[in-house]
């Protein structure tokens, strides 16, 4: 049996109990299935010391339970990052880490393997052997911090050059661009970058403050990475998707052409062309996993345009069924000299859609899009200012009225006893 | 973006790299003890990671200490910074397309950068991401006036000082004020910078404040030093609200894990109750935003049920019975549309 380490080898093992332990957050070791019990400890230990100050516990009746409790707006950075830098090491990596970089920096002519590996035994007195050292070069190499050049048969490797915008004698853009850094860590794509470019400055994000900031959307990076990749090479992919609703796992595949990103829900979606079915659909980023690249796809310029001309119909991811656009209209009561804020809101939030005054304090708010189904979240946040809704799908218009009847049951109906 | 694979998991960006490298340029300035090297990695590490890494470092499983006595140790080494690997070059590198950078660079700067990141491909592009629910009026940030603004804000806040300011209020009048400013905020929703600050008014900066960075016609910085008590207000609600909102949710829909991913920003509550199998949640949110929370609310319709507090259900009640009066006071034939 192994002992327990606080690192580890991979990122897909913690990923799925950081979000279950962040997203929901009330379930204990017995809910979790199909895992041991000694696994459910490991993983437990390690997010609360991963996360220390963010995590809270609790005993119920079914057990103990974890769950990390943070609001965004008290926080100057993801905690969640620190998942990404907990990468297992050997104690060769370690001290190689240190001892070739040292090394190099001070050899204006590079050093090649063997050089590096007599050097590390002469001046720290650790011994590796070559092979080692050969393939810590490389490695570094390919992340960008060593160069190398041949020279003769021999492979000698340099400290890459500093960025021109490093120099002293830029230090004002540098810290201009740190300072921006400090920003898009918390907003950006791939924020975990700014938060290890962070570290490398010692600098930390002091005063930008994040309103509705979905901080597991980091959890599914490395999914995101390899599905850009595939993007950029216009290539096509294949992944299994993981229904969050009854564990189902489907594979898919297709060609993925762009990320749709909810600033509300807090849901990311990889939208691709199926080319089985001849059409495009959105699934949920953090449902995929094992995401294969496949071979380039030819007409991957003429998908995008195609998509490039869908996009305006759609309310949010759905391309609805294959019949034709759906409508909705909805008359407001805004009260005008008090409430233009509510017209603001209908305008700024309503995606193309058009809205015209029909009367006093009367405004109509017409939309034509793929699927009205997906419109009645955004028009249930109107409730109490709704004085008609009529559309051409009867089902979508059906389903919010009766959930304000059902409301109204719920919240306002007198209740048995009091009749 | 050619051949390169990035792998943002890799031991290059480890914690326990940090904080061996702390230890290390600790022990160049002055020889360090082992309860030195314990505070360092309880500063940099995990919770637990002293207890690997002290260990490591003193039995030379990590050879990279040398010592004479046995209790204080000298580095071997000290390397420095290391240059950017080619993921953080290729990150900064999609930044400069971001609309926002104009805030941070001026023009001049952002070709520099541009220069210096000449040979470097992006990590993403705008045209890769599509935020389809993100409101169409966010801040003006091609403008001049707007980036000028922006910089100066930057400069208060990172100076410490207080800003003079002129600002468009609701009817479209300018006022003209002193402010602290402590915080920048920003929602990706709105697509919104708001400037927290203290307002001065009679005499001291007292009003805690939300300025639009949109609404701001002129902003300079004064030599006043912001007030202690400014700063202590940076990542904190302006007003917590004193109750918890408390939800119970119904499995219908997949309202569950609807509803946790989209409150997922505020500090909550959840628990399961096996006997009604209906599971509460408690939502403790900044007073400032009740009205968002409420329309959010709101936007799950039956599929969540407000208890409480008492001011908030009735919020709810308020707009659910005034929903029923509307759409039963009208008199419809049929509310489908004609084919």
């Amino acid at each position: 049996m192994s002992e327990y380490q606080e690192l580890i080898k991979n990122f897909e093992r913690i990923r799925d109990y950081m979000r279950q332990f962040f997203v929901y957050g009330f379930k204990v070791r017995g809910d979790y299935k199909g895992k041991s019990a000694r696994t459910y400890d490991n993983e437990r230990r390690r997010i609360e010391s991963f996360l220390t100050g963010y995590t809270r516990s609790e005993y119920t009746a079914k057990g103990k339970k974890i769950y990390i409790n943070v609001d965004s707006k008290t926080i100057p950075e993801n905690p969640l990052y620190a998942a990404w830098k907990s990468k297992s090491f050997t104690d060769n990596d370690i001290m190689l880490h240190f001892f070739l970089p040292a090394l190099i920096k001070d050899s204006p002519n590079g050093l090649t393997s063997s050089e590096a590996a007599e050097q590390i035994s002469l001046v720290f007195q650790v011994v590796f052997d070559s092979q080692t050292v050969r393939l810590k070069l490389k490695e570094y190499e390919r992340l960008g911090i060593f160069t190398s050049r041949k020279e003769g048969r021999e492979l000698r490797y340099f400290i890459a050059p500093p960025l021109p915008m490093e120099s002293p004698s830029h230090k004002g853009l540098w810290n201009h661009m740190i300072r921006a850094a400090a920003f898009y860590q918390g907003v950006s794509p791939f924020g975990i970058v700014g938060s290890t470019l962070l570290d490398r400055e010692e600098k930390r994000n002091c005063f930008f403050q994040y309103k509705h900031q979905f901080l597991v959307h980091t959890l599914e990076d490395e999914v995101l990475l390899d599905l850009l990749l595939a993007m950029h090479e216009k290539r096509a992919v294949s992944f299994q998707n993981n229904s969050h609703r009854n564990g189902s796992s489907v594979t898919f595949w297709g060609i993925p052409l762009k990320i749709f990103v909810s600033t509300r829900t807090g849901r990311r979606y990889l939208c691709l062309y199926l080319t089985a079915r001849h059409r495009f659909q959105n699934v949920r980023l953090d449902s995929l996993t094992d995401i294969k690249l496949l071979e380039p796809f030819p007409q991957y310029r003429d998908l995008q345009k195609k998509l490039e001309k869908n996009m305006p119909r759609c309310f949010g991811v759905s391309f609805g069924g294959r019949s034709r656009m759906e409508e909705l209209h909805m008359e407001l009561y805004i009260h005008e000299p008090k409430e233009s804020y509510v017209l603001d809101r209908l305008s700024r939030e309503g995606r193309g859609g058009q809205i015209k005054k029909i009367g006093r304090n009367k405004y109509l708010y017409s939309g034509y899009f793929y699927d009205t189904n997906e419109m009645l979240s955004w028009v249930k946040t109107f409730t109490g200012r709704v004085l008609d809704i009529r559309g051409s799908a009867p089902a979508s218009v059906r389903k919010v009225t009766d959930d304000w009847a059902r409301m109204y049951e719920m919240y306002c109906a007198p209740k048995e006893s009091e009749v | 973006m050619g051949e390169i694979r990035f792998d943002i998991f890799d031991k290059v960006y480890s914690c326990y790299y940090r904080v061996v490298q702390k230890i290390l340029e600790e022990a160049k300035s002055h020889p360090i003890t082992r309860k030195d090297m314990e505070t360092i990695a309880a500063a940099y590490g995990y919770g637990e990671s002293a207890l690997t890494i002290v260990p490591k470092l003193l039995n030379r499983e990590w050879d990279l200490l040398r010592t004479e006595d046995g209790k204080t140790f000298a580095p071997k080494t000290v390397p420095g910074r290391l240059p950017l690997t080619l993921l953080q070059r290729s990150w900064l590198k999609a930044l400069l397309a971001d609309r926002r950078i104009s805030c941070f660079l001026t023009p001049e700067e952002q070709k520099e950068a541009a220069h210096s990141l000449r040979d470097v491909e992006p990590l993403f592009g705008q045209a890769d991401f599509h935020y389809f629910d993100r409101c169409l009026d966010g801040d003006t940030y091609s403008s001049k006036a707007y980036q000028k603004h922006f910089r100066t804000v930057l400069e208060a806040l990172e100076q410490g000082l207080v800003l003079r300011i002129s600002y468009c209020g609701r009817q479209g009048a300018v006022s003209r004020f002193e402010a602290a400013p402590y915080q920048l905020q920003y929602s990706e929703k709105d697509d919104k910078f708001r400037l927290c600050c203290l307002k001065k008014t009679g005499g001291r900066f007292s009003l805690n404040t939300t300025l639009n960075m949109n609404k701001i016609a002129g902003c300079s910085l004064t030599s006043v030093k912001v007030p202690k008590k400014a700063l202590a207000l940076r990542f904190s609600p302006i007003q917590k609200s004193r109750e918890p909102v408390l939800l119970e949710i119904s499995k219908e829909r997949n309202s569950l894990e609807r509803c946790m991913l989209h409150f997922a920003n505020y500090e909550k509550h959840t628990k399961y109750d096996e006997e009604r199998d209906v599971y509460y949640c408690s939502i403790y949110y900044d007073l400032a935003d009740e009205t968002e929370l409420l329309i959010d609310v709101l936007s799950f319709g039956p599929v969540i049920k407000v208890l409480g507090p008492a001011s908030f259900l009735s919020q709810v009640k308020q707009r659910v019975r005034r929903q029923y009066e509307m759409l039963n006071s009208q008199t419809h034939t049929s509310r489908n549309l004609p084919e």
